[in-house]
């Protein structure tokens, strides 16, 4: 590393958080980030889950190896910096080694605190707080461990209780004071915990103070002794009475630290080549122990590691929420305060604290969290609170609607509302899922993810996901505008409109509605350009300014020094301001005027290449055997025919394939929707492959004998994806919803003569397909179809078409 | 057509023929250097501002419905008859909304008076 970079020491959700922001900011600044512990940065919120069995060790990785690599973060795992001299810059590892940085960040986190018992290095007494002790104690409630004790009821101890719980293990709580959680809950409140707690099947002794841990006859764990003298029996002891900062390494470096590592309002410490955040940082005499202050610390660390001026973090409001267990409480900042308004029956509990200036300093709702979101948000705020009543009143029936936009939603990863609208409607995220993949709202411990899908929801505009309306506006799916069309033997989206509604409301859905009266009815379908997007109305890709780009078809990738002339004719004579190899394996004119595409389509003499349509697109090929001295199979003729055979047919999706000549893959068909490969004997054919904003490596279909064979079957795989994709669903999403082997019965059981069908329908849909929609300019279907009200298309003689030289072969 | 308030005088400029803006499209004009966008509806023709104000995508060449239209570039999308941004914040600007009616064949533009 070089001295200019960052050191980050400690890989746990605040390292991972510091790293995010830094990188959101500044693209380049060499970062290393050291791990003490073997693994990646993983979400420890949801050790929970792993305790409850609803969440796999593999499944807590933060972010995945390829996000390190992609970003250039250096990680080195499983190593701790062991010494720190800020003013020289440099960190001692424990192998010897020396790192040095321009500036550090020290996020070493906390260790579980333990208290200072006799019998505590027993066997059989855990701390909760890392992967190495949820696998300890869920084995030891495997090896049968009858009776567990966790020792403290805040939140941690409570969730290991359920854990154990579940895992059929009796369990008692030993709680020092009156009431469980006493940090966040007053009286009532915890009065109605309790028996919440208690319904779960889990014992609780309160205002028992633990002596001593007992050993039994096998040196084991076997109960303890509380200081009224009384015994309690145990097999297993899990220790969650809170946390400790780990400061060794910053103290010994000189730098301030109290119960924490000392930081100002910027995070830095006393040394100002040095930030601290998370749990190892004393922020105004406050060590926060939960997630949410984290994001907020590491957005000013990472201003001021860059030196940046940005706001200054002023302390965090804590919350808490009980997850996992189904008991519904959430609290916010004070539990006590000046001026209360409670409102509660049998059942529920909810308090909003004001302060004396009447202004909200605390929440806390238990029974009945409705409007949460918007209370934590009042608080988080210090909102002045005239009627705090009606406030609770107003806030059990707000919903995802009412919240303001910077209302933060998730906080696990800090994202707001606006974010997760902003990934709908400005990144076009169409479900929850990828929402909650591109945000990482509700990935933490899914406390959230109601609200999160309520969001979705509303920015997509009501669509449920659970079903996937293809019109959210008439709630139609794609099976009912199918069985629409087929019943009532439509032929266009007028009818289809006309006969449900579908497309009338907002008419996004327009382009859906055409795939599916296209696929359906086929050589009766009756085109009407008003429900195809702009591309698909002149046969071009619509750029940011306006204009458009132009892509002839170029088949396998294969063209001729004849066209690259007539190309690069073209290009000069109407100086486009781009020509472009694309990574298609063909070429882009880009910049051209709506009114300029027909006469430069002519002069090209080049049919569409469909690259701006929901359709077939290309077929990359590689040299195979014509040249390679590895190919096996003959890469370049069957794309070309491959290309031929699907092009101009308009899929769910766009549909992209590649014929590589061997597995070496020069075409890049492990990536493709169809991809075929050459092997020794015949070829391989992989579909649902991807390499766009997802990566996925197909799934193998088939291994035929013969050229023919691969391409018929591509072509009833694609015939399959055309009628059952849903609307803008790719075939790597396809394939993974509907199953490899659904789809390996219909296009291959050739007994069942489904195949057979799916290629007479292929057939069909062939021959009813504009295989040239750039013809249009000897036949607009309207006077103005490449111009405005205001211009005309430009005129062009037409050039009779020269016999298409063969490709080079 | 809100716009078309009752006190303001307006002068009506020809822009083009009626049957060169197909039903559920838009075609743009160019009035005194300003891009405005013209819609055909079942409900007859409406005129708005041709850019978008998001980044000035052209508005004529979006997807049209019952009374909005969509701009193509990132899918902001507008009520036709108020010029109203629909789905967005409070504070987002609206398209102005101008009368056009269609005398011969010929749609007119009702341009304020200044
Ligand atoms: C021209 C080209 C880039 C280039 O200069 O090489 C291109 C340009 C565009 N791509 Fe692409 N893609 C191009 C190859 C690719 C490839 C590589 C390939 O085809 O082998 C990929 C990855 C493979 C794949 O399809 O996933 C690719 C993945 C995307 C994606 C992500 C799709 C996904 O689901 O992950 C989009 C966005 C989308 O479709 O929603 C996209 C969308 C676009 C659009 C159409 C964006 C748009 O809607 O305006 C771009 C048009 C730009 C313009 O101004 O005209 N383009 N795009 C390539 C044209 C290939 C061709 O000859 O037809
Ligand atoms: C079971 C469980 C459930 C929880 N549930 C919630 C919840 O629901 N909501 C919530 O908000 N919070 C919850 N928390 C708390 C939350 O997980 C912590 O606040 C958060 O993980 C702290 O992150 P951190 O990065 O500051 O510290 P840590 O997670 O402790 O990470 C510090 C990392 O630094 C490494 N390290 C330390 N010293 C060195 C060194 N010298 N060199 C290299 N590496 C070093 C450590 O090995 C560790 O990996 C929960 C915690 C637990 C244990
Ligand atoms: S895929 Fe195989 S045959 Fe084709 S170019 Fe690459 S190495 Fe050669
Ligand atoms: S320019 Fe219209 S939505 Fe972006």
């Amino acid at each position: 590393m070089s001295s200019t970079g960052i050191l980050v020491i400690g890989g746990g959700i605040a390292g991972q958080a510091v790293v995010e922001e830094l990188r959101r900011r500044d693209a380049q600044v060499p970062l290393t980030m050291v791990c003490g512990e073997q693994a990646a940065p993983y979400d420890r919120v949801r050790l929970s889950h792993l305790l409850a069995g609803e969440a796999d060790a593999s499944e807590l990785q933060l972010r995945p190896d390829a996000w390190y690599e992609d970003r250039q973060v250096e990680l080195l795992l499983g190593r701790t910096v062991t010494a720190l001299d800020p003013d020289r810059g440099t960190a001692t590892l424990d192998d010897g080694r020396v790192l040095s940085f321009e500036q550090a960040a020290v996020t070493t986190g906390s260790d579980a605190l333990m208290p200072p018992l006799p019998g505590l290095d027993l066997p059989g007494v855990h701390a909760f707080r890392d992967p190495a002790d949820c696998e300890a104690i869920t084995s030891a409630a495997a090896a049968g461990v009858k009776r567990a004790a966790v020792i403290g009821g805040g939140l941690l101890g409570l969730e290991a209780a359920y854990g154990l719980v579940q895992r059929g293990v009796e369990v008692t709580v030993v709680h020092l004071v009156d009431r469980l959680m006493e940090r966040q809950l007053d009286a009532a409140a915890g009065a109605l915990l309790l028996p919440a707690i208690q319904a779960l099947g889990v014992e609780v002794l309160l205002e028992h103070a633990t002596a001593e841990l007992l050993p039994g006859d096998d040196g084991r764990v076997a109960g303890m002794r509380f200081a009224s003298g009384a015994e309690l029996p145990a097999d297993l002891v899990v220790v969650s009475i809170g946390i400790r900062s780990r400061t060794d390494l910053a103290r010994a470096a000189g730098l301030d630290v109290n119960r924490g590592v000392v930081v100002d309002d910027r995070l830095r410490t006393s040394h100002p080549r040095v930030v601290s955040v998370g749990e190892c940082a004393e922020h105004r005499g406050i060590v926060h122990g939960i997630v949410a202050p984290i994001h907020e610390q590491a957005a000013v660390a990472a201003d001021t590691l860059l030196g940046l001026t940005g706001p200054a973090y002023e302390g965090s409001v804590p919350t808490a929420k009980l997850k996992v267990m189904g008991i519904d409480l959430v609290t916010a900042g004070a539990a006590t305060g000046p001026r209360e308004v409670i409102n509660a029956d049998g059942d529920s509990y909810r308090k909003v604290i004001v302060d004396a200036d009447g202004r909200a300093i605390g929440a806390v709702l238990v029974g009945d969290t409705r409007g949460h979101e918007l209370l934590t948000d009042v608080v988080k705020r210090g909102k002045e609170v005239e009627d705090a009543l009606a406030l609770l009143v107003e806030a059990s029936a707000a919903t995802a609607e009412d919240l303001p936009d910077d209302a933060q939603v998730c906080n696990c990863n800090g994202v707001c509302k606006g974010e997760i609208l902003d990934a709908v409607r400005v990144d076009g995220c169409a479900s929850s899922r990828e929402v909650m993949a591109r945000t990482r709202a509700g990935t933490g411990c899914g406390s959230c993810k109601e609200l999160v899908l309520d969001l979705v929801a509303l920015a997509t505009g009501g669509a449920d996901e659970e079903p996937a309306y293809l019109c959210p506006c008439a709630k139609q799916t794609r099976e009912q505008l199918v069985a629409a069309v087929r019943e009532g033997e439509l032929s266009s989206v007028s009818e289809l409109t006309a006969a449900c509604g579908a497309g009338r409301d907002c008419g996004a859905c327009k382009p859906g509605l055409a795939y599916v009266v296209s696929e359906v009815a086929a050589s009766r379908h009756r085109e009407e350009r008003h429900a195809r997007f702009i591309n698909d109305r002149v046969h071009a890709n619509i750029q940011k300014d306006g204009t458009f780009s132009v892509i002839p078809r170029i088949r396998g990738g294969v063209t001729t020094p004849q066209e690259l002339r007539r190309i690069a004719d073209v290009a000069e004579r109407h100086e486009v301001p781009m020509v472009k190899i694309t990574g298609g394996q063909r070429i882009d004119l880009l910049g051209i005027r709506k009114e300029a595409l027909p006469r430069i389509w002519e002069e090209l003499g080049m049919p569409s290449g469909h690259a701006y349509a929901k359709s077939v697109r290309t077929v990359k090929t590689c040299v195979g055997t014509d040249f390679c001295r590895f190919g096996l199979g003959d890469a370049i003729a069957t794309g070309i025919e491959l290309e031929r055979r699907m092009e101009g047919l308009y899929t769910p999706h766009k549909v992209k394939a590649a014929v590589s000549g061997c597995p070496r893959n020069c075409a890049e068909s492990y990536v493709k929707d169809i991809g075929v490969v050459g092997i020794e004997g015949g070829w391989e054919i992989y579909v649902g492959g991807a390499a766009g904003s997802t990566i996925r490596r197909g799934d193998l279909l088939a291994t035929v004998a013969t050229r023919e064979d691969a391409i018929a079957v591509s072509l009833t795989f694609l015939q399959y994806y055309r009628e059952h994709g849903e609307h803008l669903e790719r075939t790597h999403r396809f394939v993974e919803r509907v199953g490899l082997e659904t789809i390996q019965a219909a296009v291959l059981d050739e007994d069942s003569g489904e195949p057979e069908r799916l290629r007479e329908r292929f057939a069909i849909a062939k021959a009813a397909c504009d295989p040239d929609p750039w013809l249009e300019r000897h036949a607009p279907v309207n006077p103005k179809q490449f111009a405005e009200l205001d211009t005309e298309p430009e005129p062009f003689t037409v050039i009779p078409p020269a016999t298409t030289p063969e490709p080079v072969r | 057509m809100t716009a078309f308030a009752d006190t303001e005088t307006v002068t009506w400029i020809a822009v083009g023929a009626a049957a060169d803006v197909p039903l559920w499209e838009g075609r743009r004009v160019t009035v005194e250097g300003q891009r405005i966008a013209v819609f055909h509806t079942d409900a007859g023709f409406h005129a708005v501002d041709g850019s978008c104000p998001h980044k000035q995508g052209p508005l004529q060449d979006g997807l049209v419905a019952d009374d909005c239209v969509t701009c193509p570039l990132h899918g902001w999308r507008f009520s036709l008859g108020t010029g109203e941004r629909i789905g967005g914040g409070p504070d987002d600007p609206s398209l102005r909304v101008y009368p056009v009616i269609v005398h011969d064949g010929e749609l007119m533009l009702g341009l304020p008076d200044e």
